[in-house]
């Protein structure tokens, strides 16, 4: 099962499959737009029309480079908490730590009207960054409580237990600051929590993009420990890891790529664990190396892919993201694990 | 050998029988009709007293005549000193959810009270007033003094009412849209005005056993209808005149503002509401909203469409459609800074309206106007605002209530 496939041609497959996605992300929507159109807008070159200028460069260009971004951060946090906990089915969702950052950003909502902020939708970057920070420090929080528990104890099947537990009861805790805020706030939060690419201009998006490359370029570099740790804890520390320091960095970059995966866009189902089985399933490796690379691209297929059907051309309103991933990711994993069946039994 | 029975004898056998069963089945049926007749003729004391429906079923349909004229949610009638109140379904008319009839204890003893679960006392002392627009009639009115139970305190700006819950005249019954059971409970208000988001025959409040009136004054589709409401609130106390008179006040006003802008040839084009989190929730066509719009000799974008409530929109629709649009009108809150910087901070496509290049954004700011909370009983004043913003050379010199140009 881990020979090693033939990786370049879904390389390039699944390259020109983003590459026409996020074009077909800035072409599609509900105001149909001739292609024509579309390219000389992306041209510079459509000075007399400026309503597609907005729609298509203020509009649909940072949902797509959002949808990239944070496609690409979940994907890779995913790996990433699958490899360094040795388990299938774990996920940014699953261990509870979207949960986590979300408890960071209800705090800061909440607590905006009483320093006089009204902190979702901001535009300006000096705004977010107590959000940002909020968020990394709770899924960091919930991560921390996990990696005490690992610790202690060793068996997969517990520590997801336990990670789904810490989920409710962040959940529940959430709950209760919602009960005690206002109506706006209270609004705002539970709209955020439904999940949309579309709450980010220009600047986030951008922000997103390029945060999130960096942290993911950090996660490229221990990729090499990450292929030894997959291998069990005796095996890294014998090829001369320092495998709790490399174990708590890459737990670390994971809850900073949840904590901008969910940020801006609200929590994002399915994502964070279907995309590394996907990639797994394609490219039929185990090396780091390629599998890195290999879910950025899938990620950001499926979070592109689902864009564009939540905003289904024809229509003029758009699903919940959420609803999306949730249908597209769901019977992915199942269909994972019933394969997965199969080749052992085989 | 078997000798078949010639078949001419088995027609006269059954033809026999059939004579036989007749007699036996009318004999049966006039014993029964006796029976019938027997009982209900028979004297049930209890039954001789009318029911308090028959005051209404006794007048003709022709000289039944209610007292309602723009709004569709209710009908109330009124005759020998018994009103009849009936409710109907807020999304399917001409359903009726509830009949009450409203009348004092001296009145009631003329009648069979068999069906008193719909029978109300006039002029209690010992109300419940979920909805924060009813509080507002209720205060109009002068009929504070009948109010023991609210909900949701905080969003409370009306003085007195702060007033009595200060002292511990009127006591909160829910918050966070919960409602505190047993406090209500202990309460025991004589009946509940509840106000729910949509009508399901087994409400939560159910379970306190005490009568539930349902207040649907926010799903009817033009102004003077909702502000009608103010006359069912009145249906249950005395001093009902008051609300006619009132009501007949705005409806005069109402009259009055609108037939201004009958003459006027340009009309400026607008939408309405905001972008949030991937939909924009745009008025439907036959709203309220709709209808102020054009009253306020004002072209609605959306006046085509077919929905009585708001719907979502992609910002991208709302956008091709409402980018050169003249006028743009927004209910919001931005705590002491609303600007056209806090919008542009809020979401920086708004600046590629039109309407917020000219700075034409009509804003009315729902917390210092307490807009949800007092605008239902001043329609004529909406109007007015609207008219002021659109044509400000019809009523020189006005001063806004609620909506004005954002500076």
């Amino acid at each position: 099962m881990y020979k090693r496939g033939n990786s370049g041609i879904w390389f390039l497959i699944f390259l020109v499959l983003a590459a026409v996605l996020f074009l077909a992300n800035l072409w599609y929507g509900s105001v149909l737009i001739a292609w024509k159109d579309v390219l000389a807008v992306l041209l510079g070159s459509s000075g007399k029309n400026k309503v597609y200028e907005v729609i298509i460069l203020d509009y649909r260009l940072p949902q797509a480079v959002t949808a990239l971004a944070v496609g690409m951060a979940l994907s890779v946090a995913g790996l990433v908490l699958q490899t360094v906990f040795r388990n299938p089915l774990a996920g940014p969702s699953v261990l509870g730590i979207s949960s986590g950052a979300s408890l960071g950003v209800a705090v800061v909502v909440s607590a905006g009207s009483l320093i006089g902020l009204e902190m979702l939708n901001q535009s300006y970057l000096l705004f977010d960054i107590p959000l940002v920070l909020a968020a990394v420090t709770g899924s960091l929080l919930v991560l921390l409580i996990i990696i005490f528990v690992a610790q202690r104890i060793s068996n997969a099947v517990t520590i997801l237990i336990i990670g789904i537990m810490i989920g409710y009861a962040v959940s529940a805790v959430v709950g209760v600051i919602q009960f005690f805020s206002r109506d706006e706030e209270l609004h705002a939060y539970i709209l955020w929590g439904l999940g949309s690419f579309s709450n980010t201009n220009n600047m986030q998006a951008v922000f997103l993009l390029l945060t999130s490359l960096a942290v993911t370029a950090a996660v490229l570099l221990y990729s090499k420990s990450l292929n030894a740790l997959l291998l069990g804890v005796a095996y890294a520390r014998n090829s001369g890891i320092n495998v709790k320091v490399a174990q708590n960095i890459l737990i670390i970059l994971a809850g900073l790529l949840i904590a901008l995966g969910t940020v801006f866009t609200g929590p994002i189902a399915f994502v964070g664990l279907a995309v590394p089985h996907l990639a797994r399933n394609f490219f039929k490796t185990s090396s780091h190396g390629i599998l890195i690379p290999a879910v950025i691209i899938m990620g950001t297929s499926l979070t592109l892919a689902c864009n564009l059907v939540a905003r289904l051309p024809g229509y003029d309103t758009s699903l919940p993201i959420n609803a999306v991933t949730s249908l597209i990711g769901a019977p992915v994993v199942i269909w994972v694990i019933v394969k997965r069946g199969k080749v052992k039994k085989a | 050998m078997y000798r078949s029975i010639p078949f001419s004898y088995w027609n006269v056998m059954i033809f026999r029988l059939i004579k036989i069963y007749k007699m036996v089945y009318q004999r049966i049926i006039y014993f029964l009709l006796a029976v019938a007749l027997l009982s209900i003729f028979s004297c049930n004391p209890k039954q001789n007293r009318p029911g308090i429906a028959s005051i209404f079923e006794a007048i003709p349909d022709s000289l039944l005549v209610s007292k309602v004229k723009y709004a569709k949610g209710f009908d109330l009638y009124e005759a020998e000193q018994v009103r009849k109140l009936v409710v109907y379904h807020p999304e399917l008319p001409e359903t009726i959810i509830a009949t009450f009839y409203i009348t004092d204890s001296s009145v009631l003893a003329a009648y069979n009270m068999s069906d008193a679960q719909n029978v109300v006392k006039i002029n209690s002392n010992r109300t419940a007033v979920f909805s924060a627009t009813q509080l507002n009639a209720f205060d109009k009115l002068l009929l504070l003094g009948h109010v023991t139970g609210i909900t949701e305190s905080k969003y409370i700006n009306n003085k007195h009412i702060k007033e009595k819950l200060k002292k511990g005249e009127i006591i909160e019954l829910g918050a966070n849209n919960h409602y505190f059971i047993e406090k209500i409970m202990s309460l025991q208000p004589d009946y509940i005005f509840y106000s729910p988001y949509k009508f399901t025959a087994n409400h939560l409040l159910k379970a306190t056993g005490i009568p539930l009136i349902p207040f649907y004054d926010y799903h009817e589709n033009t102004l003077l209808g909702r502000a009608e409401w103010i006359k069912f609130t009145a249906a249950f106390f005395d001093g009902y005149a008051r609300a006619d008179s009132l009501f007949r006040d705005i409806e005069r006003q109402y009259v009055y503002y609108r037939s201004l802008t009958s003459g006027v040839t340009s009309k400026p084009t607008v939408f309405s509401d905001k972008y949030f989190n991937g939909q924009w929730y745009v008025p439907g066509g036959k709203s309220y909203i709709a209808a102020l719009f054009s009253d306020a000799g004002a072209d609605y974008l959306w006046k085509e469409d077919s929905h009585t409530g708001s719907f979502p929109l992609d910002y991208e629709v709302v956008y091709s459609k409402a980018h050169e649009a003249d006028f743009w009108r927004i209910v919001g809150s931005y705590g002491d800074q609303s600007s056209y910087e806090a919008l542009a901070e809020e979401n920086s496509l708004y600046e590629n309206f039109k309407a917020f290049h000219n700075k034409h954004v009509i804003w009315c700011d729902a917390r210092k106007t307490a807009y949800f909370e007092q605008s239902s009983l001043e329609p004529h004043l909406l109007l007015a605002d609207l008219i002021f913003a659109f044509h400000p050379e019809i009523l020189p010199g006005y001063q806004p209530k609620y909506y004005h140009i954002l500076k």
